[in-house]
Protein backbone atom coordinates (compact mmCIF):
# COMPACT_ATOMS: atom_id res chain seq x y z
CA UNK A 1 0.00 0.00 0.00
CA UNK A 2 2.72 2.45 0.95
CA UNK A 3 4.50 1.48 -2.21
CA UNK A 4 1.65 2.82 -4.34
CA UNK A 5 1.26 5.97 -2.31
CA UNK A 6 4.94 6.79 -2.41
CA UNK A 7 5.06 6.10 -6.13
CA UNK A 8 2.12 8.35 -6.87
CA UNK A 9 3.44 11.08 -4.60
CA UNK A 10 6.86 10.90 -6.19
CA UNK A 11 5.48 11.10 -9.67
CA UNK A 12 3.19 13.97 -8.69
CA UNK A 13 6.06 15.90 -7.23
CA UNK A 14 8.33 15.58 -10.21
CA UNK A 15 9.06 19.04 -11.47
CA UNK A 16 9.33 19.14 -15.24
CA UNK A 17 6.44 18.24 -17.46
CA UNK A 18 8.30 15.60 -19.37
CA UNK A 19 9.47 13.74 -16.34
CA UNK A 20 6.06 14.08 -14.75
CA UNK A 21 4.38 12.57 -17.73
CA UNK A 22 6.94 9.85 -18.09
CA UNK A 23 7.14 9.25 -14.37
CA UNK A 24 3.39 9.13 -13.88
CA UNK A 25 2.89 6.68 -16.68
CA UNK A 26 5.81 4.63 -15.43
CA UNK A 27 4.68 4.76 -11.83
CA UNK A 28 1.17 3.64 -12.68
CA UNK A 29 2.49 0.99 -14.98
CA UNK A 30 5.02 -0.18 -12.46
CA UNK A 31 2.46 -0.39 -9.71
CA UNK A 32 0.15 -2.27 -12.03
CA UNK A 33 2.78 -4.66 -13.32
CA UNK A 34 4.46 -5.03 -9.96
CA UNK A 35 1.02 -5.64 -8.57
CA UNK A 36 0.36 -8.27 -11.20
CA UNK A 37 3.68 -10.04 -10.79
CA UNK A 38 3.60 -9.77 -7.03
CA UNK A 39 0.07 -10.96 -7.03
CA UNK A 40 1.04 -13.86 -9.22
CA UNK A 41 3.87 -14.84 -6.94
CA UNK A 42 1.66 -14.36 -3.90
CA UNK A 43 -1.00 -16.45 -5.55
CA UNK A 44 1.52 -19.17 -6.34
CA UNK A 45 2.67 -19.10 -2.74
CA UNK A 46 -0.89 -19.43 -1.63
CA UNK A 47 -1.38 -22.29 -4.03
CA UNK A 48 1.78 -23.96 -2.79
CA UNK A 49 0.63 -23.48 0.76
CA UNK A 50 -2.82 -24.82 0.09
CA UNK A 51 -1.78 -27.50 -2.41
CA UNK A 52 -5.38 -27.85 -3.41
CA UNK A 53 -5.79 -26.01 -6.70
CA UNK A 54 -5.39 -28.04 -9.84
CA UNK A 55 -3.65 -25.35 -11.84
CA UNK A 56 -1.07 -22.96 -10.59
CA UNK A 57 -2.84 -19.58 -10.81
CA UNK A 58 0.43 -17.85 -11.46
CA UNK A 59 0.35 -19.23 -14.99
CA UNK A 60 -2.63 -17.05 -15.75
CA UNK A 61 -1.07 -13.80 -14.72
CA UNK A 62 2.53 -14.67 -15.16
CA UNK A 63 4.60 -12.82 -17.63
CA UNK A 64 4.87 -13.91 -21.16
CA UNK A 65 7.42 -16.38 -22.50
CA UNK A 66 8.76 -13.72 -24.85
CA UNK A 67 9.12 -11.46 -21.85
CA UNK A 68 11.13 -14.07 -20.05
CA UNK A 69 13.30 -14.40 -23.13
CA UNK A 70 14.04 -10.70 -23.11
CA UNK A 71 14.17 -10.39 -19.35
CA UNK A 72 17.90 -9.83 -19.47
CA UNK A 73 17.60 -7.17 -22.16
CA UNK A 74 14.94 -4.81 -20.98
CA UNK A 75 12.96 -6.41 -18.25
CA UNK A 76 9.28 -7.13 -18.58
CA UNK A 77 8.40 -3.75 -20.06
CA UNK A 78 10.12 -4.76 -23.24
CA UNK A 79 7.46 -7.15 -24.50
CA UNK A 80 5.00 -4.32 -25.13
CA UNK A 81 7.50 -2.63 -27.38
CA UNK A 82 7.99 -5.82 -29.35
CA UNK A 83 4.26 -6.31 -29.80
CA UNK A 84 3.82 -2.68 -30.76
CA UNK A 85 6.63 -2.96 -33.29
CA UNK A 86 4.98 -6.07 -34.74
CA UNK A 87 1.79 -4.10 -35.33
CA UNK A 88 3.67 -1.13 -36.74
CA UNK A 89 5.75 -3.23 -39.12
CA UNK A 90 2.69 -5.12 -40.30
CA UNK A 91 0.80 -1.90 -41.00
CA UNK A 92 3.79 -0.27 -42.67
CA UNK A 93 4.42 -3.23 -44.96
CA UNK A 94 0.71 -3.55 -45.78
CA UNK A 95 0.28 0.08 -46.71
CA UNK A 96 3.61 0.25 -48.51
CA UNK A 97 2.68 -2.73 -50.67
CA UNK A 98 -0.79 -1.33 -51.26
CA UNK A 99 0.35 2.11 -52.33
CA UNK A 100 3.51 1.12 -54.21
CA UNK A 101 1.97 0.78 -57.65
CA UNK A 102 -1.17 2.82 -57.42
CA UNK A 103 -3.34 2.65 -60.49
CA UNK A 104 -6.58 4.18 -61.62
CA UNK A 105 -7.70 1.56 -64.10
CA UNK A 106 -6.50 -1.89 -63.13
CA UNK A 107 -6.62 -1.75 -59.39
CA UNK A 108 -4.80 -4.46 -57.53
CA UNK A 109 -6.85 -6.28 -54.85
CA UNK A 110 -4.65 -4.92 -52.11
CA UNK A 111 -5.12 -1.34 -53.25
CA UNK A 112 -8.82 -1.97 -53.47
CA UNK A 113 -8.85 -3.26 -49.89
CA UNK A 114 -6.91 -0.28 -48.56
CA UNK A 115 -9.13 2.11 -50.47
CA UNK A 116 -12.12 0.44 -48.91
CA UNK A 117 -10.62 1.02 -45.45
CA UNK A 118 -9.88 4.64 -46.30
CA UNK A 119 -13.35 5.29 -47.63
CA UNK A 120 -14.93 3.74 -44.56
CA UNK A 121 -12.74 5.90 -42.29
CA UNK A 122 -13.50 8.96 -44.37
CA UNK A 123 -17.22 8.39 -44.07
CA UNK A 124 -16.87 7.78 -40.34
CA UNK A 125 -14.87 10.94 -39.68
CA UNK A 126 -17.00 13.16 -41.91
CA UNK A 127 -20.16 11.78 -40.36
CA UNK A 128 -18.85 12.66 -36.93
CA UNK A 129 -17.05 15.97 -37.45
CA UNK A 130 -18.46 17.30 -40.69
CA UNK A 131 -16.34 18.22 -43.72
CA UNK A 132 -13.73 19.76 -41.40
CA UNK A 133 -12.90 16.23 -40.30
CA UNK A 134 -11.04 15.55 -43.55
CA UNK A 135 -8.10 17.46 -42.05
CA UNK A 136 -7.90 15.03 -39.17
CA UNK A 137 -8.41 11.79 -41.02
CA UNK A 138 -4.70 10.96 -40.84
CA UNK A 139 -4.66 11.24 -37.05
CA UNK A 140 -8.00 9.58 -36.45
CA UNK A 141 -7.49 6.83 -39.02
CA UNK A 142 -4.07 5.98 -37.66
CA UNK A 143 -5.49 5.78 -34.17
CA UNK A 144 -8.33 3.56 -35.31
CA UNK A 145 -6.26 1.12 -37.35
CA UNK A 146 -3.48 0.90 -34.80
CA UNK A 147 -5.79 0.41 -31.81
CA UNK A 148 -7.97 -2.11 -33.60
CA UNK A 149 -5.00 -4.17 -34.69
CA UNK A 150 -3.34 -3.97 -31.28
CA UNK A 151 -6.54 -5.08 -29.57
CA UNK A 152 -6.94 -7.99 -31.94
CA UNK A 153 -3.29 -8.99 -31.55
CA UNK A 154 -3.98 -10.12 -28.01
CA UNK A 155 -6.36 -12.79 -29.27
CA UNK A 156 -3.60 -14.58 -31.17
CA UNK A 157 -2.01 -17.22 -28.95
CA UNK A 158 1.55 -16.34 -28.08
CA UNK A 159 1.10 -12.64 -28.62
CA UNK A 160 -0.04 -9.89 -26.32
CA UNK A 161 -2.02 -6.71 -26.90
CA UNK A 162 0.14 -3.60 -26.78
CA UNK A 163 -2.95 -1.76 -25.59
CA UNK A 164 -3.25 -4.07 -22.57
CA UNK A 165 -0.48 -1.98 -21.10
CA UNK A 166 -0.90 1.46 -19.62
CA UNK A 167 2.25 2.78 -21.29
CA UNK A 168 0.86 2.37 -24.79
CA UNK A 169 -2.57 3.75 -24.01
CA UNK A 170 -1.11 6.66 -22.07
CA UNK A 171 1.07 7.51 -25.05
CA UNK A 172 -1.95 7.44 -27.36
CA UNK A 173 -4.00 9.55 -24.96
CA UNK A 174 -1.19 12.08 -24.63
CA UNK A 175 -1.11 12.46 -28.41
CA UNK A 176 -4.84 13.17 -28.26
CA UNK A 177 -4.38 15.59 -25.40
CA UNK A 178 -1.76 17.66 -27.18
CA UNK A 179 -3.63 17.46 -30.48
CA UNK A 180 -6.75 18.96 -28.88
CA UNK A 181 -4.92 21.99 -27.54
CA UNK A 182 -2.72 22.35 -30.61
CA UNK A 183 -5.68 22.51 -32.95
CA UNK A 184 -7.61 24.70 -30.52
CA UNK A 185 -4.80 27.23 -30.30
CA UNK A 186 -4.08 27.01 -34.01
CA UNK A 187 -7.61 27.68 -35.14
CA UNK A 188 -8.80 30.06 -32.44
CA UNK A 189 -5.62 31.68 -31.23
CA UNK A 190 -5.76 33.13 -27.76
CA UNK A 191 -9.55 33.07 -27.83
CA UNK A 192 -9.22 29.38 -27.13
CA UNK A 193 -7.74 30.14 -23.72
CA UNK A 194 -10.62 32.48 -23.00
CA UNK A 195 -13.16 29.71 -23.04
CA UNK A 196 -11.51 28.19 -19.98
CA UNK A 197 -12.79 31.16 -18.02
CA UNK A 198 -16.39 30.36 -18.82
CA UNK A 199 -19.12 32.73 -19.90
CA UNK A 200 -19.58 34.77 -16.73
CA UNK A 201 -16.46 36.72 -15.84
CA UNK A 202 -16.88 36.75 -12.06
CA UNK A 203 -17.17 32.97 -12.00
CA UNK A 204 -13.77 32.64 -13.67
CA UNK A 205 -11.85 31.74 -10.47
CA UNK A 206 -14.24 28.84 -10.05
CA UNK A 207 -14.49 27.81 -13.69
CA UNK A 208 -10.80 27.81 -14.58
CA UNK A 209 -9.81 25.04 -12.13
CA UNK A 210 -12.89 23.04 -13.12
CA UNK A 211 -12.03 23.31 -16.79
CA UNK A 212 -8.38 22.50 -16.15
CA UNK A 213 -9.29 19.41 -14.16
CA UNK A 214 -11.72 18.41 -16.88
CA UNK A 215 -9.02 18.78 -19.51
CA UNK A 216 -6.56 16.74 -17.46
CA UNK A 217 -9.15 14.04 -16.81
CA UNK A 218 -9.55 13.42 -20.54
CA UNK A 219 -6.25 11.64 -21.23
CA UNK A 220 -6.59 9.82 -17.91
CA UNK A 221 -10.01 8.44 -18.73
CA UNK A 222 -9.07 7.70 -22.35
CA UNK A 223 -5.99 5.73 -21.40
CA UNK A 224 -7.46 3.91 -18.42
CA UNK A 225 -10.61 3.00 -20.34
CA UNK A 226 -8.69 1.36 -23.16
CA UNK A 227 -6.18 -0.29 -20.82
CA UNK A 228 -8.81 -1.60 -18.44
CA UNK A 229 -11.04 -2.94 -21.16
CA UNK A 230 -8.34 -4.80 -23.02
CA UNK A 231 -6.54 -6.02 -19.91
CA UNK A 232 -9.79 -7.16 -18.33
CA UNK A 233 -10.77 -8.92 -21.52
CA UNK A 234 -7.42 -10.70 -21.69
CA UNK A 235 -7.62 -11.76 -18.06
CA UNK A 236 -11.15 -13.04 -18.55
CA UNK A 237 -10.01 -14.98 -21.61
CA UNK A 238 -7.12 -16.47 -19.67
CA UNK A 239 -9.30 -17.45 -16.74
CA UNK A 240 -11.91 -19.05 -18.99
CA UNK A 241 -9.21 -20.86 -20.95
CA UNK A 242 -7.66 -22.35 -17.85
CA UNK A 243 -11.08 -23.13 -16.44
CA UNK A 244 -11.84 -25.09 -19.60
CA UNK A 245 -8.48 -26.82 -19.39
CA UNK A 246 -9.11 -27.74 -15.76
CA UNK A 247 -12.54 -29.13 -16.56
CA UNK A 248 -11.30 -31.02 -19.62
CA UNK A 249 -13.63 -28.96 -21.73
CA UNK A 250 -11.67 -27.43 -24.61
CA UNK A 251 -12.80 -24.25 -26.36
CA UNK A 252 -14.60 -23.14 -23.24
CA UNK A 253 -13.32 -19.65 -23.93
CA UNK A 254 -14.65 -19.52 -27.49
CA UNK A 255 -17.73 -17.36 -26.72
CA UNK A 256 -15.50 -14.95 -24.85
CA UNK A 257 -13.27 -14.89 -27.92
CA UNK A 258 -16.14 -13.60 -30.06
CA UNK A 259 -17.03 -11.07 -27.40
CA UNK A 260 -13.39 -10.01 -27.33
CA UNK A 261 -13.39 -9.43 -31.09
CA UNK A 262 -16.47 -7.27 -30.64
CA UNK A 263 -15.09 -5.25 -27.73
CA UNK A 264 -11.82 -4.72 -29.60
CA UNK A 265 -13.73 -3.02 -32.38
CA UNK A 266 -15.92 -1.11 -29.93
CA UNK A 267 -12.96 0.18 -27.96
CA UNK A 268 -11.19 1.36 -31.11
CA UNK A 269 -14.43 3.09 -32.14
CA UNK A 270 -14.85 4.67 -28.73
CA UNK A 271 -11.30 5.97 -28.55
CA UNK A 272 -11.44 7.59 -31.98
CA UNK A 273 -14.97 8.86 -31.42
CA UNK A 274 -14.01 10.57 -28.18
CA UNK A 275 -10.90 11.99 -29.84
CA UNK A 276 -13.05 13.45 -32.58
CA UNK A 277 -15.55 14.82 -30.08
CA UNK A 278 -12.78 16.50 -28.10
CA UNK A 279 -11.09 17.94 -31.18
CA UNK A 280 -14.31 19.24 -32.66
CA UNK A 281 -15.06 20.76 -29.27
CA UNK A 282 -11.80 22.68 -29.48
CA UNK A 283 -12.45 23.88 -33.02
CA UNK A 284 -14.13 27.27 -33.37
CA UNK A 285 -17.21 26.40 -35.40
CA UNK A 286 -19.27 24.95 -32.56
CA UNK A 287 -19.40 27.99 -30.33
CA UNK A 288 -19.57 30.35 -33.29
CA UNK A 289 -22.50 28.41 -34.63
CA UNK A 290 -24.19 28.88 -31.30
CA UNK A 291 -23.46 32.59 -31.11
CA UNK A 292 -24.27 33.06 -34.77
CA UNK A 293 -27.50 31.19 -34.28
CA UNK A 294 -28.45 33.54 -31.48
CA UNK A 295 -27.41 36.53 -33.52
CA UNK A 296 -29.39 35.28 -36.50
CA UNK A 297 -32.31 34.64 -34.23
CA UNK A 298 -32.15 38.23 -33.01
CA UNK A 299 -31.90 39.48 -36.55
CA UNK A 300 -34.82 37.37 -37.60
CA UNK A 301 -36.82 38.68 -34.68
CA UNK A 302 -35.85 42.19 -35.74
CA UNK A 303 -36.96 41.42 -39.25
CA UNK A 304 -40.21 40.02 -38.05
CA UNK A 305 -40.83 43.04 -35.93
CA UNK B 1 -8.98 -11.81 9.54
CA UNK B 2 -6.02 -11.67 7.26
CA UNK B 3 -5.60 -8.49 5.24
CA UNK B 4 -5.43 -10.53 2.06
CA UNK B 5 -8.87 -11.99 2.73
CA UNK B 6 -10.27 -8.51 3.31
CA UNK B 7 -8.76 -7.28 0.06
CA UNK B 8 -10.33 -10.19 -1.86
CA UNK B 9 -13.75 -9.54 -0.30
CA UNK B 10 -13.66 -5.83 -0.97
CA UNK B 11 -12.29 -6.17 -4.48
CA UNK B 12 -15.22 -8.40 -5.37
CA UNK B 13 -17.60 -5.94 -3.70
CA UNK B 14 -15.98 -3.08 -5.61
CA UNK B 15 -16.44 -4.61 -9.04
CA UNK B 16 -19.92 -5.86 -8.16
CA UNK B 17 -21.23 -2.48 -7.04
CA UNK B 18 -19.46 -0.68 -9.86
CA UNK B 19 -20.87 -3.03 -12.48
CA UNK B 20 -24.31 -2.69 -10.92
CA UNK B 21 -24.37 1.06 -11.19
CA UNK B 22 -22.88 1.11 -14.65
CA UNK B 23 -25.35 -1.50 -15.87
CA UNK B 24 -28.30 0.51 -14.57
CA UNK B 25 -27.03 3.70 -16.17
CA UNK B 26 -26.26 2.03 -19.48
CA UNK B 27 -29.67 0.41 -19.53
CA UNK B 28 -31.36 3.75 -19.01
CA UNK B 29 -29.34 5.45 -21.71
CA UNK B 30 -29.97 2.66 -24.21
CA UNK B 31 -33.69 2.78 -23.47
CA UNK B 32 -33.74 6.51 -24.09
CA UNK B 33 -31.74 6.16 -27.30
CA UNK B 34 -33.98 3.38 -28.60
CA UNK B 35 -37.08 5.45 -27.88
CA UNK B 36 -35.55 8.33 -29.75
CA UNK B 37 -34.68 6.11 -32.71
CA UNK B 38 -38.17 4.61 -32.73
CA UNK B 39 -39.70 8.07 -32.83
CA UNK B 40 -37.32 9.49 -35.39
CA UNK B 41 -35.69 6.75 -37.42
CA UNK B 42 -34.02 9.27 -39.74
CA UNK B 43 -31.79 10.54 -36.93
CA UNK B 44 -30.66 7.06 -35.94
CA UNK B 45 -27.02 7.69 -36.90
CA UNK B 46 -26.54 10.76 -34.72
CA UNK B 47 -28.34 9.19 -31.80
CA UNK B 48 -26.22 6.07 -32.10
CA UNK B 49 -22.90 7.92 -32.09
CA UNK B 50 -23.93 10.08 -29.16
CA UNK B 51 -25.17 7.03 -27.32
CA UNK B 52 -21.91 5.19 -27.87
CA UNK B 53 -19.93 8.14 -26.50
CA UNK B 54 -22.18 8.28 -23.48
CA UNK B 55 -21.92 4.54 -22.99
CA UNK B 56 -18.14 4.80 -23.12
CA UNK B 57 -18.14 7.51 -20.49
CA UNK B 58 -20.42 5.46 -18.25
CA UNK B 59 -18.44 2.32 -18.85
CA UNK B 60 -15.21 4.00 -17.83
CA UNK B 61 -16.59 4.17 -14.28
CA UNK B 62 -16.99 0.41 -14.26
CA UNK B 63 -13.50 0.11 -15.69
CA UNK B 64 -12.14 2.25 -12.87
CA UNK B 65 -13.79 -0.15 -10.46
CA UNK B 66 -12.17 -3.04 -12.33
CA UNK B 67 -8.74 -1.40 -12.10
CA UNK B 68 -9.17 -0.70 -8.39
CA UNK B 69 -10.31 -4.23 -7.71
CA UNK B 70 -7.34 -5.58 -9.68
CA UNK B 71 -5.03 -3.43 -7.59
CA UNK B 72 -6.75 -4.67 -4.45
CA UNK B 73 -6.41 -8.25 -5.60
CA UNK B 74 -2.88 -8.33 -6.90
CA UNK B 75 -0.95 -5.96 -4.70
CA UNK B 76 0.78 -7.91 -1.98
CA UNK B 77 -0.65 -6.20 1.08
Amino acid sequence: MFNIISNVNLSAMLASVETTVHGAANAIQETASVALTHGASAASEHAAAAEKSMIDPSIILNRHWIASTFESVGGHHFVVVIMSVIVIIFLAVLFYLATRNMAVREISPLQNFVEMIYEALDGYVVNMMGPVGRNFIVLIGSFFIYILLSNLLGLVPGLESPTANLNTTAALALVTFFAIHYYGLKTQGLKYLKHFAGDIWWLAPLMIPIHLIGELARPLSLSIRLFGNIRGEDIALCILFFLGAAANFPFFHLPMMFLACFTSLIQALVFTMLTMAYISGALPHEEHDHEDGEAHGDKEKAHIH
Amino acid sequence: MDLHVWSVIFSSLCIAIGAFGAALAQGRSIVAALEGIARQPQSAGEIRTTMIIGLALIESLAIYCLVISLILLFVRW
